[in-house]
């Protein structure tokens, strides 16, 4: 696409698509933050007088404003990097971009989560000392029944049906159904089974963890369908059209991402209701556990997994070892995500050969990627014409495809220029089949040339 | 009911549980039949070990306050009264009696001190 003198690549506008809606995500899930749900305002638990407290609300209204700054800036700020033409920049970019979306919007959320703290403190409104825990007593808060595995097992079902009319790309099936299984292990088990105590009113109690514990069963049925019709919409439009079953994936992903925020803030919008005239008299209060209201450090709860205070999500304990290996690890893996666009650009970059030796034909890109002895090939071809090519787990980029992918053949490990043709088609004696390509159309036709040699010897 | 831990205290968490369960049923907070949490979910909740949770209600079924059954959990089950008090209570007691006395109070203060205790805990 060309705007003027300038050029919008079609990765870049995917990308562009894909993120660009992040900013704004985060603000309306921020914003709600400040709508008093549970006792809780920006991660701190107010009485009930604090809500109508003018210098709360100015904390509040002054949160809000700084976040949308926040807000358009970061997206302004993307707008530019939609012209930058070479794919392993672009994306370099792009990352630093979402690295900075994900955490500007918090610099004025911890500001202003710390001042509300200090006004608690200053007001005398700190119920429980740090090292106390209330729980509830009552055995019918915990009778909460589960979702029967069965409802998962559609979902599973549907996911496994393709495989039957596509055999090339049942490995992706198989991964989505994959997928669906740890749905359901997810919903089962990646729960902090607690009770949703706000104040000593059981009937109230029990309503709020029926509905988190509803609402974490919809987000991961509804992760479950997603992945199945996912399977559906590979196999029946990848055939058809690359493009359009890319558009459709991404706009699926953008009805299922909507859904998902849909349920959250529904249960935000509950939690909200239900607790309205909470906090007047006895509230529990775990704020001292909370860092920055966002990272939960509780040395005295020797469980992982903890429930976010409002919505739906979970989190860790970052006062265990593993908690902190997990926080450490996805921190490290966030920070390494604009170094994707440098490794993109040197796969990208990087020529792909065909050698011969004596004993094999070898394929190589960045490194050696498949090796075939000449005894055991049974049958060759001259490729002169780009063949269909349909990926099912592989590499495929501007300059190079490798990896396992569908050919008129039949499922095929590939290694090839798709911008430099003629390729190399093998078959071998245990049933494999192979299409390799130099990204110079001379070394494969010499290749070619003393491979037909040496096997007629 | 709710359960107040203090991590900090000297007196062990399954003590805690035990002795906020024995004033829960006292002050009526918690009735006969009423179910409690199973160990498995009491743990979960207060994040702490399995056996913490087992040992409180180990101690509670021994002295009489609640009955544990596999299908039904724990059941707060008061039959203290025809068992009389537990000897570890009246020890307790005599040496609380001790101490009493030795900070200078007399039979008659002791016993309105008693009765005032007794009484804001039966309401």
């Amino acid at each position: 696409m060309t705007l003027g003198t300038f050029h919008i690549s079609t990765m870049n506008l995917i990308l562009w698509g894909c993120v660009i809606w992040l900013p704004a995500f985060m603000a309306v899930i921020l914003r709600n933050e400040t709508k008093f749900k549970k006792n809780l305002s920006m991660g701190v638990t107010l009485p009930q007088e604090a809500r109508e407290d003018e210098e709360v609300v100015a904390i509040l209204d002054s949160f809000k404003k700084q976040l949308t700054v926040a807000t358009v800036l970061v997206t302004l700020i993307a707008l530019p990097c939609m012209f930058i033409s070479k794919a392993g920049t672009a994306m370099t970019i792009w990352m630093i971009w979402l690295l900075f979306a994900m955490v500007i919007p918090y610099v004025p959320y911890v500001t202003h989560h710390k001042k509300l703290k200090q006004l608690k403190e200053e007001r005398g409104w700190k119920q429980a000392a740090s090292t106390t825990r209330v729980v509830e007593l009552s055995g019918a808060v915990y009778n909460i029944k589960w979702m029967s595995p069965v409802i998962f097992f559609v979902p599973l079902a549907l996911s496994l049906l393709p495989i039957l009319f596509d055999k090339t790309m049942a490995l992706i099936y198989l991964i989505d159904s994959a997928m669906v299984l740890f749905c359901w292990f997810a919903y089962r088990y990646l729960y902090r089974n607690k009770a949703e105590l706000v104040d000593d009113n059981i009937a109230l109690t029990e309503a709020l963890t029926r509905i988190r514990r509803q609402s974490w069963g919809q987000v991961w049925l509804a992760c479950a369908w997603f992945m199945a019709i996912l399977s559906f919409i590979m196999m029946l439009l990848t055939d058809w059209s690359d493009s359009l079953a890319l558009f459709t994936v991404l706009a699926f992903s953008a009805v299922f991402v909507f859904g998902t925020l849909y349920i959250e803030m529904r249960t935000r919008k509950l939690q909200e209701q239900l607790t309205a005239q909470c906090g007047t008299d006895f509230y529990v209060d775990e704020d001292d556990y909370w860092i920055w209201g966002q990272f939960y450090y509780n040395p005295n709860d020797n469980r992982l997994l903890i429930n976010n205070r409002t919505g739906v999500n979970t989190t860790v304990n970052l006062a265990k070892r593993s908690g902190q290996i997990f926080m450490g690890a996805t921190l490290v893996l966030l920070l390494c995500m604009p170094f994707l666009g440098v490794w993109m650009d040197k796969l990208d970059n990087t020529p792909v050969g065909i050698e011969l030796t004596s004993e094999a034909i070898i394929s190589t890109h960045t490194g050696v990627e498949y090796e075939v002895p000449l005894d055991s090939i049974t049958y060759m071809e001259y490729v002169a014409e780009k063949p269909k090519l349909k990926r099912t787990a592989g590499t495929g980029m501007e300059n190079v495809l490798k990896g396992r992918f569908g050919t008129p053949w039949g499922s095929a490990s590939i290694c090839v220029d798709p911008n430099t043709l003629p390729y190399i088609y093998l078959e071998t004696d245990d049933g494999k089949r192979y299409l390799f390509g130099d990204s110079d159309r001379a070394d494969t036709e010499a290749v070619y040339q003393q491979l037909i040699i040496k096997l007629q010897k | 009911m709710l359960l107040h831990l203090d991590f900090a205290s000297d007196v062990p968490i399954y003590l805690q549980i035990r002795n906020q369960v024995v004033l829960g049923i006292a002050e009526g907070k918690l009735q006969t039949g009423e179910k409690l949490p199973t160990i498995r979910a009491l743990s979960e909740e207060c994040g702490i070990n399995m056996m913490t949770v087992s040992k409180a209600y180990q101690l509670l079924k021994q002295e009489g306050y609640i009955q544990t059954d596999r299908r039904s959990g724990a059941v707060v089950c008061h039959n203290i009264a025809q068992s009389g008090p537990q000897q570890e209570t009246l020890k307790a007691l005599k040496l609380h009696l001790s101490e009493l006395r030795l900070a200078g109070l007399s039979l008659d203060d002791t016993l309105a001190l008693c009765k005032t205790l007794y009484e804001e805990e039966a309401l």
